[in-house]
């Protein structure tokens, strides 16, 4: 998968510029940096949501997001919100949710889980969508240790049965250390990513 | 803890009903004039008379189904016109006069302009109370249409969702709530203007036997009509309007499993 913005601005403010970011298949890539950088602006032009940008993407193959919010269908059962959105079959959303050791939420609606189940069941539906590449927003902000490790490892654990281009968008430095086998951190002066 | 029910029931509304039917009642007994107001005993005999003959229930249906048809093809063609208006803000720039100038057009003038340019037909009638209808669901469906959760917008996106199947799962069950009081309200106008249209230019329907009675100046009978019409309005919201918006709402509940 390849990446290159040659300018993508907000009105007069230039987020990326002469940026080139290449990914390969199953790599694990960590991109990390301060708020408002534009991390999740590049996530958003990869995953095909923002296109008012200079450049273009290639290569990425079937894309599955698990975003920050889980956007999960709030009036459609948990399993359903897995087979709608990802065409997979009731058997196949059932394993995953056993996967994310949610199975006996299947028949709840969303509204009734917390934050944590809510984003494992995001993350079980971007595995269901069988995707080449895999973005994922900052899925663990906003849990505590204990919830986001367990996630971490449920994470791990997924990738290594159903693997994928992995783009991951953290804050945490120890986060992206675990997870990833590539870091990239922008840097804020020169608004140019550089590879750790 | 188990929570109290704390809603009043059914007893109520029908102590409500019965009060008004007393109140009624008195009325018509203090004003001992039975051509201007009868007596809730006299409208109920007649109401039995008007069944018994077949009649009433001849002209409940025709009003029903016009209402029916016209409530359909007001809800449809509205919705698809707010929905665009709501997500399209060039659609929604050009149609915004023509949304207001319809919306202020007298039900009047539209039955008249039907009646004229089609004929005194079904079509006509239909298409009346339908035009009519149509700007305020445009308009309660964009309100709908705008407050759409873009992030659910944005996954449908990124998982491939569109067409039949987007509208089905991520933009319909967010315009429930509109859907609901659009067709309540839209029920409740509709079936008044279907009344004006009978009344009009049809031969038959609750319009028009209340044309017919209200020349003999058969109050009794005037009511007997349109009491039974508001019948079964009552009935299509308790039985169908209800159920439906229970049914599409019951993921908000907190004990929604």
């Amino acid at each position: 998968m390849r990446v290159e913005i040659t300018r993508k601005a907000y009105g007069d403010a230039t987020i990326l510029r002469d940026f080139t970011l290449e990914v390969a298949p199953r790599e694990r890539l960590a991109l990390t940096g301060p708020s408002g950088i534009g991390k999740s602006t590049l996530l958003r032009i990869i995953a095909g949501l923002d296109t008012d940008f200079e450049g273009q993407v290639t290569g990425t193959g079937r894309i599955a997001v698990a975003f920050q919010e889980p956007t999960l269908l709030p009036w459609r059962s948990v399993r359903d919100n897995l087979t709608i959105a990802t065409g997979c079959t009731a058997r196949q959303a059932d394993d995953l949710l056993t996967a994310v050791e949610l199975a006996h939420t299947a028949d709840r609606f969303p509204g009734t889980l917390s934050l944590g189940q809510a984003r494992r069941i995001s993350l079980a539906r971007a595995f269901a969508a069988k995707p080449d590449t895999l973005l994922l927003d900052e899925p663990f902000a906003s849990l505590d240790h204990a919830v986001s490790a367990r996630m971490q490892d449920l994470l791990l654990t997924l990738l290594d049965q159903r693997p994928a281009r992995l783009i991951l968008v953290t804050h945490e430095p120890a986060e992206a250390a675990r997870i990833a086998q590539r870091v990239v951190t922008l840097d804020n002066d020169s608004q140019r990513w550089t590879s750790a | 803890m188990p929570q109290r029910n704390d809603r009043p029931g059914w007893q109520v509304s029908l102590l409500s009903i019965g009060a008004f039917l007393l109140l009624w009642a008195l009325v018509a007994f203090i004003a001992q004039s039975p051509q201007t107001l009868p007596t809730p005993l006299t409208v109920a005999r007649l109401t039995i008379s008007e069944l018994a003959s077949g009649e009433l229930l001849h002209h409940l249906g025709a009003t029903l189904l016009r209402t029916i048809a016209a409530f359909i093809i007001a809800m449809t063609i509205g919705a698809a016109i707010g929905l665009v208006m709501g997500t399209r803000s060039r659609v929604n720039a050009w149609g915004d006069p023509w949304l207001i100038g319809l919306l202020n057009l007298p039900a009047l003038v539209t039955i008249a302009l039907c009646y004229i340019w089609i004929g005194l037909t079904e079509v006509a009638a239909i298409a009346a109370v339908a035009i009519n209808k149509i700007p305020l669901v445009a308009t309660q469906m964009r309100e709908g249409a705008r407050a759409l959760d873009r992030s659910l917008t944005d996954m449908a996106h990124v998982f491939g969702l569109t067409g039949i199947k987007k509208l089905r799962h991520v933009v319909l069950p967010q315009l429930a709530p509109y859907f609901a009081a659009s067709g309540r309200t839209g029920l409740s106008l509709i079936w008044k203007i279907v009344l004006v249209v009978e009344f009009l230019g049809r031969s038959n329907g609750v319009g028009f036997q209340i044309h017919q009675y209200f020349q003999l100046f058969d109050v009794g009978r005037v009511l007997v009509y349109a009491i039974s019409f508001i019948i079964v309005m009552l009935l299509v919201e308790t039985l169908i309007l209800q159920p439906w918006e229970r049914r599409a709402t019951r993921w908000r509940r907190p004990d929604a499993r």
